[in-house]
């Protein structure tokens, strides 16, 4: 039931590569994480998925089928939407005119205003305001609310808990078992490690473009985490 | 000197500055396209309006019908196959684009209608004037219907951008592109509809300055410059904002002209010149000029 | 571990030294022209040159700097003017004019980019164009005997500088040009020059290694606006007649400038000479043939430039550049010559 496939995945931004070989799975109603520091390329990975960033070569499959010639929209409509790093939500919109252009092109499925307003009910005192007057976690709860307004069966979230405080985060990450159940699966990317490795199935750790570890949370240790991670240990 | 009416003048005619402000405004807004050739593409539009109007016999109120499609049309064309490949991270290559462009149109139109200077006639209608204030205040009725055009296409505009869906796309596009694009946007296709949009607007306020003023092939470029202070004092991002910069415009240069018949663009210039200093973003702007 | 290679950082290449060469016969051969007595063709050098220096100004605004202006025609008629106030108004020699003529304007187009750089891209280019109405209109409306208001004036020239009057220009222009180039080329070199592409190409980064974006643009203006005047303030030694709506006319000196840089090559030094030697020459062989008419000859001008800068955006030198990589006559970059080493694709030297 592999719903999303990755299969040696080379891109990158013009003459400078980011991602070399880049492999991964993702099964239907899965959570994956994708770790790693500052510029290892988890960012690039996403956008390769979503469809603005440029692959070099290999392949990106849904459900079988390879959407390496897809636009960014075109993928929305099969069911992949990205919530991009930074929230980039959208300054002169009200929050709820946000939450509808996340439904300008959609597939059918249960998320509309008022069930995103119930899964992130921070929402609900805002709703008529614009959204640059939010706060950094309101507006990262927008960000992923407006992602689903397209039902996507995909979920790209790029480093949600950047800048935010610990408590901010952990009520975001309270709505990512509601949106899993939903049925949309979920790929997390993260710098920090600790809410990503909880909220996922199976993790990859990338390390200056490429896999350096995978494996599921539970049977990973620490050490070998932060070996991947930060690369100590590895040749050039 | 008759202030009053210098202002009322002044005011009425700031609804056609409005309406020639507006593409400028929508373009740069969507897309950060400015286009050179704006004032231009009045002209040209007057001068296909005439040319209607000479061989049908019809009226130019009715020439608005057919030559605002074809404006469209125009637009859509020139950004499909010039402007697109234009936009990106050095502006030069866009200004000199439509630079090239603004002296390319001018000098078909010299050709092809020479330095005339011709005018659409609407009959009686043009004379006919409303006493407000006795005879020191006197409004004609064009100019007022006018005004009353740039008006409604204000709200008309005002109402696609804020309600409806792909107004909304509009304003979403303008603020972040790329993230619009993970919408679902075909930001292609709204770069089209709104630099569309930009020349129809443009071409209904040259064929409505030809009806009372006469125009010719190089008029072009000041009704850029009208457009563009009208633009920037009345703030960018906001379609009200160049209802109020055009007006100030208009007023500033009637009141101008009271003093000196010379001094008429000079003042236009001059306030122009004070917003851009003592206040950069415009008097209602809720941009930062980018 | 490799061994240690020699490592040269060079500018100058030796094609690029032979390209200089001929570039200085070019100069002596054209002080040749100008010290003959052919007029017709000492009035062609005349000409050429001053566009070179103001399509080489126009080119380090917009090319290097990122300042696209469409309001340079007021630098134009500043040092037109300049030039009638010193040499009419105060008598001093026409030839000495030039330079206080361009000082004075460069001392205006403080105030005047002051104004102009509240705004940015599309917007500038047209605030620049309005300024320079602004200083047109203004300059118009002087009631004075030596500027001639609306209806213009002409240089009045010495009965003993009558006879030399177009040698003399030549030889001043020609070292006019020359300095102006050579400025530009040893600016474009210098920790300055080096700092303004780097605003230019990524300005939030510049910043944020302390450059002053503002001042460094703000500084070229100025360098922009003296040269620019000084050439024209020469032109006018030769022309005598100077009238506002000429002498600031946007489709007289703007426009061709502008399809001169863009044909020629937008951000080296190298385009703007050639779009400009290239341009007055199609130019003067068309109005002395009579193909075209003046309006016909100018669409041809605007579609050509709107399709160089659609299809062809680093103009005639970016061809030949590219056709011949590393090539130029003005090397402004450095490049790193590693003698004795191959690379491999992935770019490790073995």
């Amino acid at each position: 039931m592999t719903l999303l496939e990755v299969k040696n995945l080379d891109a990158g931004y013009g003459q400078f590569q980011a991602l070399f070989d880049v492999s991964l799975n993702l099964k239907e109603g899965e959570a994956i994480s994708v770790i790693g520091a500052n510029g290892a390329g988890k960012s690039t990975l996403l956008k390769a998925i979503a469809g603005t960033v440029n692959m070099n070569s290999g392949d990106v499959l849904l459900d079988g089928q390879s959407i390496c010639d897809m636009q960014p929209h075109e993928r929305l409509l099969q069911g992949i939407a990205l919530v991009p790093e930074g929230r980039r939500i959208f300054r002169s919109l009200t929050v709820k005119e946000n939450l509808l252009i996340g439904g300008y092109s959609s597939r059918s499925g249960s998320w509309n205003v008022a069930s995103i307003l119930e899964a992130f009910p921070i929402l609900e005192n805002f709703i008529g305001r614009d959204a640059d007057r939010l706060s950094g976690g309101e507006q990262q709860a927008l960000a992923i609310g407006r992602a689903l307004m397209s039902n996507p069966r995909v979920l790209l979230l790029d480093e949600v808990s950047l800048g935010l405080a610990p408590i901010v985060v952990k009520q975001l990450y309270a709505a990512l078992p509601i949106i899993r159940n939903k049925g949309c699966a979920l790929v997390i990317v993260e710098q920090d490690t600790n809410q990503a490795l909880a909220a996922s199935d199976y993790t990859y750790c990338m390390l200056e473009g490429r896999i350096s570890l995978e494996g599921k949370p539970s049977e990973l240790t620490r050490e070998q985490i932060s070996q991947a991670y930060f690369g100590l240990g590895a040749h050039a | 000197m008759n202030w009053i009416n210098a202002i009322v003048q002044g005011i009425l005619v700031g609804g056609l500055y409005a309406m020639y402000a507006t593409g400028l405004s929508v373009s740069f807004g969507v897309m950060r396209l400015v286009n050179l050739a704006h004032g231009d593409l009045a002209v040209g539009s007057a001068f296909l309006a005439s040319t209607f109007c000479l061989s049908t016999g019809l009226s130019p109120f009715l020439s608005v019908f057919i030559i605002l499609p074809v404006a469209a049309l125009f637009g859509v064309g020139l950004q499909l196959l010039v402007f697109s490949r234009v936009v990106g991270v050095e502006p030069a290559y866009q200004i000199v684009a439509t630079f090239g462009l603004s002296i390319a149109i001018q000098n078909v139109l010299l050709q092809r209608y020479s330095a005339t200077p011709r005018a659409l006639s609407i009959g009686d209608f043009g004379n006919r004037s409303l006493k407000i204030i006795g005879d020191q205040v006197v409004v004609g009725w064009f100019p007022l219907a006018r005004f009353l055009v740039a008006v409604i296409m204000l709200i008309a505009l005002s109402l696609f951008i804020g309600r409806t869906r792909l107004g909304r796309a509009f304003r979403a596009t303008s603020d972040d592109p790329e993230t619009a694009q993970l919408m679902g946007i075909n930001i292609r296709i709204v770069y089209v509809i709104a630099f569309a949009i930009a020349v129809t607007t443009v071409a209904l306020a040259g064929i409505f300055n030809g009806m009372q003023t006469q125009f010719s092939a190089s008029d072009g470029p000041a009704l850029l410059i009208y457009a563009f202070e009208a633009v920037i004092i009345g703030g960018l991002g906001s379609l009200w904002g160049t209802l109020c910069g055009g007006i100030i415009l208009g007023v500033a240069q009637t009141i101008g002209a009271e003093i000196d018949p010379g001094w008429k663009q000079l003042v236009g210039h001059l306030v122009f010149l004070a917003v851009l200093l003592l206040r950069p973003t415009g008097i209602f702007g809720r941009e930062e000029l980018k | 571990m490799t061994s240690h290679d020699s490592l040269v950082i060079r500018r100058n290449s030796r094609t690029s030294r032979i390209a200089q060469a001929v570039l200085g016969l070019v100069v002596f051969l054209m002080l040749v022209v100008a010290l003959g007595d052919n007029k017709a063709w000492q009035g062609k050098i005349i000409d050429i040159c001053v566009l070179v220096v103001l399509a080489t100004m126009w080119n380090l605004l917009t090319g290097y700097s990122g300042l696209v202006s469409i309001g340079q025609q007021v630098f134009v008629g500043l040092g037109a003017y300049g030039l009638i106030v010193m040499a009419n108004g105060l008598g001093l020699n026409i030839y000495v004019s030039i330079i206080p003529a361009a000082i004075i304007t460069s001392i205006l187009a403080i105030p005047i980019g002051f104004i102009a750089f509240r705004l940015r891209g599309g917007y500038f280019a047209i605030g620049t164009w309005v300024l320079a109405e602004v200083v047109r209109l203004l300059i118009k409306s002087i009631r004075s005997d030596v500027v001639g208001a609306g209806t213009g004036t002409s240089l009045k020239v010495p009965e003993t500088l009558k006879d030399g009057r177009y040698t003399t220009t030549g030889v001043v222009i020609v070292v006019v040009t020359v300095t102006a180039v050579v400025s530009t080329y040893v600016f474009l070199r210098s920790r300055f020059g080096l700092a303004l592409q780097a605003v230019r190409d990524n300005e939030g980064g510049a910043r944020s290694l302390g450059v002053d974006a503002y001042r460094v643009r703000f500084i070229v203006f100025i360098v922009a606006s003296f040269f620019t005047s000084l050439a024209a303030a020469t032109y006018y030694i030769k022309s005598l007649n100077v009238q506002p709506d000429a002498a600031f006319s946007i489709s007289s000196w703007t426009a061709p400038i502008i399809v001169m840089v863009v044909i020629g090559g937008i951000g080296t030094i190298e385009g703007p000479i050639i779009g400009a030697i290239l341009y007055y020459l199609v130019r003067d062989y068309v109005s002395s043939h009579e193909f075209f008419s003046d309006s016909a000859f100018l669409i041809v001008t605007g579609v050509v430039a709107v399709l160089f800068s659609m299809f062809v955006k680093g103009g005639i030198w970016g061809l030949v550049t590219s056709r011949f990589p590393g090539f130029t006559i003005f090397p402004v970059r450095r490049q790193v010559h590693l003698d004795n080493v191959n690379f491999d694709q992935r770019g490790h030297g073995k």
